[in-house]
């Protein structure tokens, strides 16, 4: 084995220098590939490649993203989180439900500014958090993996949201729905100078953040080393259950907002069975972008992109005419070509 | 003879790892390959195993050319290896292990009646019938699992038994078991190649020795005609004086003191005084409980009664964050399983200790740190394309200066280090120790837990034995010798 290292090393000499672009090059040049692959399929109609396309997929894009960036920093702890979906559901179940509960106690003119609503929507980010400090205090806790502890917790989650709404619908009505309520998500906002809705730069914004916070600070450094080697991390002094139990508390928040978002996208509605499979998706996004499932690796950057893959896949199909069924396919056959592509480009192991 | 390799060669890209090297064996002979780690032995075995193949040189067996395509082809034609690693599945029954790839059959159905018969007949034949064919791997010792794997090779019709480092996690009495089994197989006419570190244990199973250094074959002979510092010499290349320097230094003020300590499992409550400016020895069995001891210093292992007083802070145990708070550090053993986050890069590992020290406010001062780590690494001579390298892209002996550089980075003063050079070259091995004695000159202390006798003697200032849990008093090295060594921490066991 050691007389194989020198032999290794050179293997990944590319990619101790120039890592950390190579991993986000990739998954770059595969968005760029399948826009440009959309765009010929679509060059009767041209439908797929207009500013307004574009500017529906940053918002399609952005429930996913948001759930993504929590779910990266878990991969990058070495961990998982199969709850998202639900935690997601369940969200939107309790912010209608509030919303319901606490506008008709209003007076009018707070009424009219959506009081109601933003104290809905900070209380269902707070619950994606404990959502997320449960998950993490299980498997810290309990020292079960977490792949079985979130396994539990999607389906208590879902089941709790069921319950709320007594497995029906939850609509907020027309007369509490603010104004600004449904710009957060337009394709086409207001101002025209934002470019795109309010709510992707939030997710822009928040993806920055998660950036600086995983790259600069002792935390980032902290999540990095208990996903790359927990051993090492005790030995170093790193409080690792207490840092398990943070970063999915910090993840639930982000899932929380991923709630939020999902509630205004769906007008103000809570369904305990939205966001069904959401879970994989947004671990499908953090692994094209890099991310890896034995934990230590993935970038904000590499998710971001690996989310507008997967929604401009789901949007380009549609634009070309492709039948649902067969879109299911070939995203498959694409996560599993991306994860494959990227190990050979590293060198096998 | 049995088996001959004549002047084979390996490369892997640019390095030698074999440069025409040969080792014959004769039925009825057991032959010691001795060497450094990284020295070939192992790409010398896995050319023999099938596992690789060699650029040139050719192999023979039993008078015939021997060219494996693979590990199955050399099993079939009776070259068995048996691993340090064993290569058991621990779920499966003793039976099951035995028979596991050379299974009989009838018509895709299992002959029970065949593989019982069989693997009674071995373990008769290894004078082991108390090992059940129907016991779980997972419920046998050590010792017990080795003749497991002895028994597989057996039933293999094995001519050629390889054995690589086999008693480094036995006990002393498992160990003379297993000589006694080499023996009866080479009585019997195998031939077997035994792979050690530790000479006396060859002396007593070898009759004939190879030396490899460096890709090449440094000496050979027979062992009773050749003293164990020549072959010392043959493998480290170098005179032992040239490798130990001393520092000038003396025992100041006690800084770390044990009293009446004891972790949990087996070990006996321990006492022992370490001063600044002292370098103090732990020898001993792998498994005496020298590591277990060590953990429960540095808080990585529970104690149970006892109490550690670090400088003025007494306690019984603590968290390793505390521990580092109070100025210990820590090198572990398993420098990939534990030591290092190998996916991290040189920075990383060397400041995760103490990131703080390079923080505000929580956040990182990232060209301050990579400063401090640059100068380490020149300190530490640690050979990399920089800060940023992955450690994974490392040597060993570059990856064990990593694991060390954490501690200087810490700023620790009590150095605790397990196996500090184990399985890297000599140059690093050198460096370590030429590090080792420039903190004891600067009055820290350094209490260090190593399985080769030589580097105790050479490096440390006391040494104490470790044997079945229990801690012998700490004596001037000067007062040891590897045998009187051996017989304390052998003492007791049998």
């Amino acid at each position: 084995m050691s007389d194989l290292a020198p032999f290794a090393a050179r293997q990944r000499g590319l990619r101790g220098t120039l890592g950390w672009i190579w991993t986000v090059l990739g998954p770059f040049l595969g968005l760029i590939l399948i826009t440009v692959l959309f765009a010929w399929m679509t060059r009767e109609t041209g439908s797929f490649l207009t500013l307004y396309n574009w500017r529906t997929i940053a918002v399609q894009t952005v429930v996913v993203g948001t759930a993504a960036l929590g779910m990266t920093a878990i991969m990058i702890a070495g961990a998982i989180d199969l709850s998202v979906g639900s935690t997601v559901a369940l969200v939107t179940v309790v912010v209608a439900m509030l919303v319901k509960r606490i506008d008709p106690a209003l007076p009018g003119d707070l009424r009219s500014a959506g009081l109601a609503l933003v104290v809905a929507m900070v209380l269902g980010v707070l619950v994606g958090g404990l959502c997320g400090a449960i998950n993490g205090s299980l498997v810290a806790g309990l020292r079960v993996v977490p792949f079985i502890v979130t396994l539990g917790s999607y389906k208590v989650y879902r089941g709790l949201a069921k319950w709320l709404a007594s497995s029906t619908t939850v609509y907020v009505p027309a007369e509490s729905k603010a104004w600004w309520l449904s710009r957060i998500l337009a394709p086409e906002p207001e101002p025209r100078w934002l470019m795109i809705a309010p709510g992707a730069w939030a997710l822009v914004a928040l993806a920055a953040a998660l950036a600086i916070v995983l790259r600069y600070s002792l935390f980032g450094r902290h999540v990095y080393a208990v996903g790359s080697n927990e051993s090492t991390a005790r030995l170093c002094g790193v409080n690792v259950p207490k840092l398990k139990i943070l970063v999915y508390a910090l993840a639930g928040l982000a899932t929380g907002l991923a709630g939020v978002l999902q509630f205004i996208y769906m007008s103000a509605t809570g369904d305990p069975t939205t966001a069904d499979g959401l879970e994989l998706k947004v671990i499908a996004a953090v692994v094209i972008g890099g991310g890896s499932l034995s934990g230590g690796e993935g970038s904000v950057l590499g998710t971001l992109i690996g989310c507008l893959i997967m929604s401009v896949l789901d949007n380009g199909c549609v634009h070309a005419g492709i039948p649902n069924p067969t879109q299911d396919v070939i995203i498959g056959v694409i996560i599993v070509a991306a994860v494959t592509l990227d190990r050979i480009r590293r060198g096998g192991s | 003879m049995l088996l001959e390799m004549r002047d084979v060669s390996k490369s892997f890209g640019a390095t030698r790892a074999l440069d025409g090297v040969s080792l014959a064996v004769a039925a009825g002979e057991t032959r010691a390959l001795i060497g450094e780690n990284g020295a070939g032995k192992s790409t010398l075995m896995k050319i023999l195993s099938g596992a690789i193949r060699p650029d040139s040189g050719s192999l023979w067996l039993g008078g015939e050319p021997f060219a494996p395509r693979g590990p199955r082809e050399a099993r079939r034609k009776g070259v068995a290896m048996i691993y340090q690693e064993l290569a058991l599945a621990p779920d499966l029954t003793v039976e099951a292990n035995v028979m596991l790839g050379q299974e009989q059959t009838r018509l895709g159905f299992i002959r029970r009646r065949d593989h019982q018969r069989a693997v009674a007949q071995a373990l008769g034949l290894l004078e082991h019938p108390d090992i059940h064919p129907r016991a779980k791997i997972r419920d046998l010792g050590l010792g017990a699992r080795q003749v497991v794997e002895i028994a597989r090779a057996l039933v293999a019709q094995a001519r050629v038994l390889v054995l690589d480092e086999p008693t480094s996690t036995l006990t002393s009495r498992d160990a003379e078991r297993l000589f006694t089994i080499v023996d009866r197989l080479r009585e019997r006419g195998m031939a077997i190649i035994y792979i050690s570190h530790f000479l006396e244990e060859t002396r007593r199973i070898a009759q004939t020795y190879t030396v490899l250094r460096d890709g090449r074959t440094a000496a050979h002979g027979t062992l009773a005609e050749t003293s164990e510092r020549a072959i010392i010499t043959a493998m480290v290349g170098r005179a032992l004086s040239e490798l130990f320097p001393r520092t000038p230094r003396a025992p100041g003020t006690p800084v770390l003191e044990l009293s009446e300590l004891a972790p949990r499992h087996g070990n006996r409550p321990a006492n022992l005084t370490l001063r600044r400016g002292e370098v103090l020895g732990l020898a001993g069995l792998v498994g005496a409980g020298r590591t277990t001891l060590l953990r429960a210093i540095y808080g990585l292992h529970p104690v149970v009664a006892g109490t550690v007083r670090v400088a003025a802070f007494p306690d019984r145990a603590a968290s390793p964050r505390a521990r580092i708070a109070q100025g210990i550090g820590f090198a572990s053993e398993d420098r990939k399983g534990e030591g290092l986050a190998l996916d991290l890069s040189i920075e990383d590992n060397a400041t995760l200790s103490a990131l703080e020290r390079h923080s505000r406010l929580g956040f990182l001062n990232l060209s301050d740190r990579r400063r401090a780590v640059a100068g380490l690494m020149e300190s530490l001579r640690i050979k990399a394309r920089g800060p940023r390298d992955r450690a994974a892209n490392l040597s060993g002996g570059n990856q064990q200066k990593v694991a060390l550089a954490r501690l200087l980075h810490q700023q620790a003063d009590v150095f605790l280090l397990d196996e500090p050079t184990r399985g890297i070259d000599v140059g690093s091995k050198a460096e370590i120790y030429a590090m080792i004695g420039r903190q004891a000159a600067q009055g820290r202390a350094v209490l260090m837990v190593s399985s080769y006798l030589p580097e105790l003697l050479g490096v440390c200032d006391r040494i104490a034995v470790m044997s079945r849990g229990l801690l012998s008093e700490a004596r001037p090295a000067a007062d040891w010798t590897e045998h009187s060594i051996m017989e304390v921490a052998t003492r007791g066991a049998g």
